[in-house]
């Protein structure tokens, strides 16, 4: 307080009244320090107004004495019952616990069972799924080896077609130039000359103009095309007339 | 919003997911599935069964590890792994998710003789001194010679916490 009231001094004659009315307060609610309480220290003997002085309560009335016993024996009746009947509800409640083990062994028993079937169940896919597939592989082998057979077929017939080409060739090759026959193969290339300065028809007639000769005699032309188109007119010629032309070419 | 389109939403209702029927037993620790995400016909089952009943499943069987296996090996399959150490295997190849829901209910689901049992043994666990919504009484002013709640009797104001005798102490 005395803190306070230093602090609050600055304040003028306001610490004073709250001091006053702090005290106040105190006293009503006995805070702080404990005043004495009045009248005699226990140390003391009794006072002589209290020693000897027994006090005589008045009886009750008789009816409620009695009336208030018989409620009395009422409510303890009513709680005893009330016990009863809760022991009673909980030994019922422990009665209905009792088959709880063998129900549990039972459904232990049958969960085994639901597993077994299901086991059996899983057995019987598993051999159906097996079957299934031997035959999908089965089937997937006789797929593959008809492809491979019809692949080794063909590589056949094509090995076949590329051996007969090459001995073609070689049966061929008799009339090849090379080395030894290069001088006769001259000769007769300048024996006969191939001319493939032609027009051709649609029969096939080979048109040569100027007409080949073996051997080239004075100053060749200086004009190599042709002046005009014979196959562009109307008069082919016919296929038999082409015919009896090659004959007559074979032939010389 | 594209999410509120179709099936999708509808079986995340609430209504939905307690029309489940597989309610696991409690031998059931953990739940694995194993399907495929592009099925051909024998395997669409068990994808179905995924799409349609695993909220289903997570909701009946909370405290049940649900595992999805997507895409591992090719027959789709459904393991339970029990508390006893043991395991259970579902051969779902070929099924439809009808027949695996029904499959899954009958094998692990709880049976008629498990509900009764866990019936009897939710009555034996009761105790008349508790009280409450799940209890056989809801308040103690049901049993007889106790005193009615306040809410319907008011009480002296003697009994109310209120009372005081000097409203000068405290």
């Amino acid at each position: 307080m005395l803190v306070n009231c230093s602090r609050l001094s600055t304040a003028g004659g306001r610490c004073l009244l709250a001091s006053s009315q702090m005290d106040d307060v105190i006293q009503k609610r006995h805070m702080g320090r404990r005043q004495p309480k009045q009248g005699k220290p226990p140390i003391l003997p009794p006072a002589k107004k209290v020693l000897y002085h027994v006090v005589h309560a008045p009886w009750q009335k008789p009816e409620d004495v009695e009336e208030l016993l018989w409620r009395r024996h009422a409510y303890n009746n009513a709680v005893i019952s009330l016990r009863e009947v809760f022991r009673a509800e909980i030994a019922q409640n422990a009665s209905h616990g009792q088959g709880i083990e063998s129900m549990k062994e039972a459904e232990a028993l049958e969960f085994d069972e639901l597993i077994a079937q299901n086991q059996a169940r899983n057995d019987e896919k598993r051999a159906a799924r097996a079957e299934r597939e031997s035959d999908d592989t089965k089937e997937t082998k006789s797929v593959i080896l008809e492809e491979i057979r019809v692949e080794l077929e063909k590589r056949n017939a094509e090995k076949k077609r590329a051996e007969q080409e090459v001995r073609d060739v070689i049966a061929r090759s008799a009339g090849f130039v090379n080395r030894e026959n290069l001088e006769t193969k001259i000769l007769e290339a300048l024996e006969k000359p191939t001319i493939y300065d032609f027009a051709i028809d649609r029969a096939g007639n080979k048109y040569f103009v100027p007409e080949p000769v073996k051997y080239q005699e004075g100053t060749p032309t200086r004009q190599k095309g042709r002046l005009y188109d014979q196959t562009l007119g109307t008069q082919h010629g016919t296929m038999e007339e082409a015919a009896s032309k090659k004959q007559n070419q074979q032939s010389l | 919003m594209p999410f509120m389109h179709g099936s999708m939403p509808l079986r995340r209702t609430f209504f939905y997911l307690q029309q489940g029927k597989v309610k696991f037993r409690d031998n059931v620790n953990v739940f694995a599935m194993g399907f495929h995400r592009n099925p051909n016909e024998q395997q669409s089952g068990a994808r179905d069964f995924v799409y349609w009943h695993w909220a289903q499943l997570q909701y009946h069987n909370p405290k049940v590890q649900l595992v999805k296996h997507a895409d591992k090996v090719i027959t789709p399959f459904a393991r339970a792994y029990l508390n006893d150490g043991r395991e259970v295997l579902f051969d779902l190849d070929g099924m439809r998710r009808e027949e695996i829901e029904q499959t899954l209910a009958k094998t692990l689901g709880k049976t008629e003789l498990v509900a009764r049992r866990e019936h009897l043994e939710s009555i034996a666990k009761m105790n008349p001194a508790d009280f409450g919504s799940k209890n056989e009484r809801q308040c103690m002013c049901e049993v007889q010679g106790q005193h009615p709640c306040t809410s319907l009797l008011r009480a002296p104001k003697c009994m109310t916490g209120k009372q005081r005798w000097n409203h000068n102490l405290i």
